[in-house]
């Protein structure tokens, strides 16, 4: 048997070196007494540290669907709506939170800019076919801007419903999901939430690296099954 | 042990190392097939893993990023209360106050009173209006009119206003209250007599009026 099951939660160090929590925490200080240099230092301080999460989802996201200007592009907008609209929108209290809006919010704004895209690449088409043929499915160049205008709008709107949907959980999703993996699969995450590198791992839980590869990589289907039973 | 495994194992790796792994590097080391299922591996480790502590030399690369950089400034101008937003914003789009005033009198059909809409921007800047009263309608103008996204100008949430004042404490009067409540009903009678201030115009709503004004 290897050592996983000897690894508990009540005898690890802290999970996760969590200075983003920190920063968080801070925010949620400063918001609450109207110290508006204070949430602009912490939540700048939480920006610049997911930069490479934000950068990787918009990736994971993409896979294949974005060029590499489209996803620079994304990755851009996804920071400005960050700083611009989540410090004001955000609701939540814990990184978990923190982070499950912000992937809400960069499957959006990938979305977007496909979309964006798209249209740019129709327009290009069009030049030659004329500003206004009349009819229902190609319509005049003004129709079009008043149509996407109001789109746009029923978009934003429901966006920011949805996000402040998610921002209502109440709990840390891995607070609540880790202790419903296997003792062996949630050693592997808890010891990776700690940064601990690879060979430590190896020694601590007695095994090879491929186990611990193959462990993670079932660890986080189950945590992806989990994430959609989470209760709201 | 399959391949989505081990890339995604090395990803892991690396992600922890601070190597700042580059997400597509990995997904092109599986076949196209098996791209969607590390690709979502990949999103679920990217929404618990925890931030590398990242050294000093890595925090400036990441903060010398132009795209970076860029979602600072906004986040500066969205924190900032709202005159100074709209001063930044109105120099950031090499206006001029009288610049402003004839495009918010042109858009809300208000030819001829370009200077008074000059006054009512120039009180705005200098932070001797009330911005809570200030209409959302002029916000979106404005912003429209500096080519600003509209969020920009948006009203401040409650909580950005400040902590909230404690409620005001009610005393029981110790003496005889009559000269007290004569006074009151003097200076009550003193108002129903004086003339009614003169209707707000469409103008004196945009900028007095609240935010549905």
């Amino acid at each position: 048997m290897c050592e996983c099951q000897a690894v508990s939660a009540a005898s690890d160090p802290p999970l996760v070196r969590n200075h983003e929590g920190e920063y968080l925490r801070r925010f949620l200080v400063a918001r609450a007494a109207g110290d508006r240099d204070g949430m602009h230092v912490w939540w700048e301080m939480l920006l610049v540290d997911n930069v490479d999460r934000v950068r990787g989802m918009v990736g994971a996201e993409a896979r294949g669907r974005l060029s590499a200007d489209e996803q620079q592009e994304a990755v851009q907008r996804a920071l400005i709506k960050l700083a611009r609209n989540m410090v004001l929108t955000f609701k939540g209290s814990s990184m978990g939170e923190w982070v499950k809006a912000t992937r809400t919010l960069v499957h959006g704004v990938c979305i977007d800019v496909q979309r964006d895209a798209e249209r740019v690449s129709r327009r290009e088409r069009s030049l030659d076919a004329g500003w206004n043929s009349g009819d229902e499915d190609n319509p005049g160049r003004y129709d079009a801007a008043i149509a996407k205008d109001a789109v746009e709008h029923q978009r934003l709107d429901d966006e920011r419903a949805a996000e402040e949907d998610e921002f209502e959980l109440g709990r840390d999703f891995l607070d609540w999901a880790l202790p419903q993996l296997s003792p062996r699969l949630r050693a592997v995450m808890e010891l990776d939430r700690q940064n601990l590198p690879v060979e430590e791992m190896q020694q601590r839980l007695g095994v090879s690296r491929d186990v611990i590869y193959a462990a993670r990589s079932r660890a986080l289907k189950d945590l992806a099954r989990l994430m959609e039973e989470y209760p709201s | 042990m399959t391949s989505i495994d081990l890339v995604l194992g090395e990803f892991i790796d690396a992600w922890k190392a601070g190597q700042r792994p580059v997400v597509d590097e990995y997904l092109e080391r599986v076949p196209a097939a098996e791209r969607d299922e590390l690709a979502e591996q990949l999103l679920s480790w990217l929404s618990i893993a925890p931030t590398p502590a990242y050294d000093e030399a890595t925090r400036r690369q990441i903060t010398a990023d132009p795209a970076v950089r860029a979602a600072v400034q906004a986040l500066e101008s969205v924190s900032a209360p709202l005159p100074e937003r709209v001063t930044a914003l109105r120099i950031r789009a090499g206006l001029a106050i009288a610049d402003v005033a004839r495009g918010v009198a042109t858009a809300f059909g208000l030819g001829g009173q370009e200077a008074r809409t000059a006054g009512y921007l120039e009180q705005l800047e200098h932070d001797e209006l009330d911005a809570s009263r200030i209409s959302r309608r002029l916000c979106n103008a404005l912003a429209k009119i500096f080519g600003a996204d509209p969020d920009l100008l948006a009203p401040p949430p409650a909580w950005s206003l400040g902590a909230a004042r404690p409620a005001q404490a009610l005393f029981r009067a110790d003496e005889t209250p009559d000269a007290g409540i004569a006074e009151d009903l003097h200076v009550l009678s003193q108002a129903a007599m004086a003339p009614a201030p003169e209707p707000m115009d469409e103008l004196d709503r945009l900028f007095l009026g609240g935010p549905d004004g």
